[in-house]
């Protein structure tokens, strides 16, 4: 038996048509409610990260707070280190003038002496250390004057006094016999450079408590 | 309206419309949102690092701290804030009689301000007699005093104008120390007490 379509082809063709519609309509509501399910996902995410950006804050306002309270700290620290500094600059270019006497105890020969001696620093904190006297690399220097048994002992004395740390140029400045003690009157002088200048003169390693 | 062939392609159109709409007034934007605050938290997690650094920094200085009360103690008492010269006076006494050796003349100048350092500083003339060694250790003591002082010049003679001399006989030496005070406005006619600021130290008018 053979079955006969009787329905008009126009009506089955909207039909067709509105099946069609139907199902673009439904594609677009589910198209929608996906956009949407987005949407709430995203406002969902941003609560999120809201909530972490207020507990950051508060984590950052505490320690912010902490900072603030032992800010005294890095205060007293720089007062400490200006403090230093001022000491350092108070010994700037120290001389042991002690050291220098031990060590001319040192090298005069026994058989010569001193009458008279002068031990002087260059102001090197100075801004122009050569206008008060210094040249380059010396510090300052030390003159004097005495007498001696030979011109033997004089030339042993300036040889010593060349080996000291931080004392160059020794010379001697004039050599004159002397009748009345069977010797010679000699005046001698000898530079210093900066080797002769303390650790704390050179600033560093100042020690604030002497 | 939707009837006949037009029907799904009206209905495509609008809602592809819709959907574009809901996409670009409510999506994006809450996207953009959802971004910056990404970016804010990251700012803020970023901001931490650097506290706790500055902090680390804070508690290593506050572990610090008696070390550099110290340090200012120490100082302060090597350059007093006054010139102090009482007690600048007595410390040299006290160097001479532990030495052995006799003071003959002391001389404090008058403190100068140095604009460079902040300090004022007092030039002391010494004169003193006694043993070369008696003599190298006064110095010696002068240097280790627990104020600051600065030996600057040594000249040593004979003492008394004897024509000859040895290193074990007497001499008479001639010194010049230099001491420092943070004291800005020192010495006669200066503002009485500490004064740190040398523009503080300036005489007024009416005062």
């Amino acid at each position: 038996m053979s079955q006969v379509n009787l329905l008009p082809p126009d009506i089955l063709q909207a039909q067709r048509y509105r099946r069609l519609t139907s199902g673009v309509i439904l594609a677009g509501l589910l198209a929608l409610v996906l956009v949407l399910g987005f949407y709430l996902l995203k406002s969902n995410e941003l609560g999120g990260v809201n909530d972490d950006i207020e507990a950051q804050n508060a984590t950052n306002a505490s320690i912010q707070a902490s900072i603030a309270d032992k800010q005294r700290f890095a205060e007293l620290q720089a007062r400490a280190q200006a403090q230093q500094e001022l000491l350092s600059s108070a010994f700037a270019g120290e001389v042991s003038f002690s050291a220098l006497l031990m060590d001319f105890s040192r090298v005069i020969p026994s058989d010569a002496y001193v009458d008279t001696l002068t031990l002087q620093t260059a102001d090197l904190a100075a801004e122009d250390p050569a206008a008060t006297g210094a040249q380059a690399g010396l510090v300052g220097s030390i003159t004097g004057g005495g007498k001696a048994v030979s011109i033997d002992s004089l030339s042993v004395f300036l040889t010593r006094l060349e080996q000291v740390q931080g004392w160059v140029n020794p010379w001697m400045t004039t050599v004159t016999r002397n009748a009345e003690v069977n010797g010679f009157d000699y005046s001698m002088s000898v530079d210093l450079t900066d080797e002769v200048v303390t650790d704390r003169g050179r600033g560093g390693a100042v020690d604030a408590a002497g | 309206m939707l009837r006949g062939s037009r029907g799904p392609l009206i209905a495509g159109a609008g809602a592809l419309a819709l959907v574009l709409l809901v996409v670009f007034f409510l999506v994006l934007p809450k996207m953009g949102q959802v971004s910056d605050a990404n970016d804010e938290l990251a700012a803020a997690e970023g901001q931490q690092g650097t506290l706790e650094s500055q902090l680390a920094a804070l508690e290593q200085a506050e572990a610090a701290a008696p070390e550099a009360r110290e340090t200012i103690r120490d100082v302060e008492q090597q350059i007093p804030p006054t010139a102090d010269e009482p007690g600048l006076l007595l410390l040299i006494k006290n160097a001479s009689t532990d030495t052995g050796v006799t003071l003959a003349t002391l001389t404090p100048g008058t403190p100068t301000l140095d604009p460079a350092t902040g300090l004022s500083t007092i030039p002391l003339a010494v004169t003193a007699t006694g043993g070369y060694f008696q003599l190298t250790d006064f110095l010696y003591t002068i240097e280790t005093l627990p104020r600051a002082a600065k030996v600057v010049n040594v000249a040593l003679a004979p003492a008394g104008g004897e024509a000859v001399t040895t290193v074990t006989n007497l001499l008479e030496m001639q010194a010049s120390v230099v001491l420092d005070t943070s004291d800005q406005s020192a010495g006669p006619g200066s503002v009485p007490g500490p004064t740190e600021d040398a523009a503080a130290a300036a005489p007024t008018e009416g005062t």
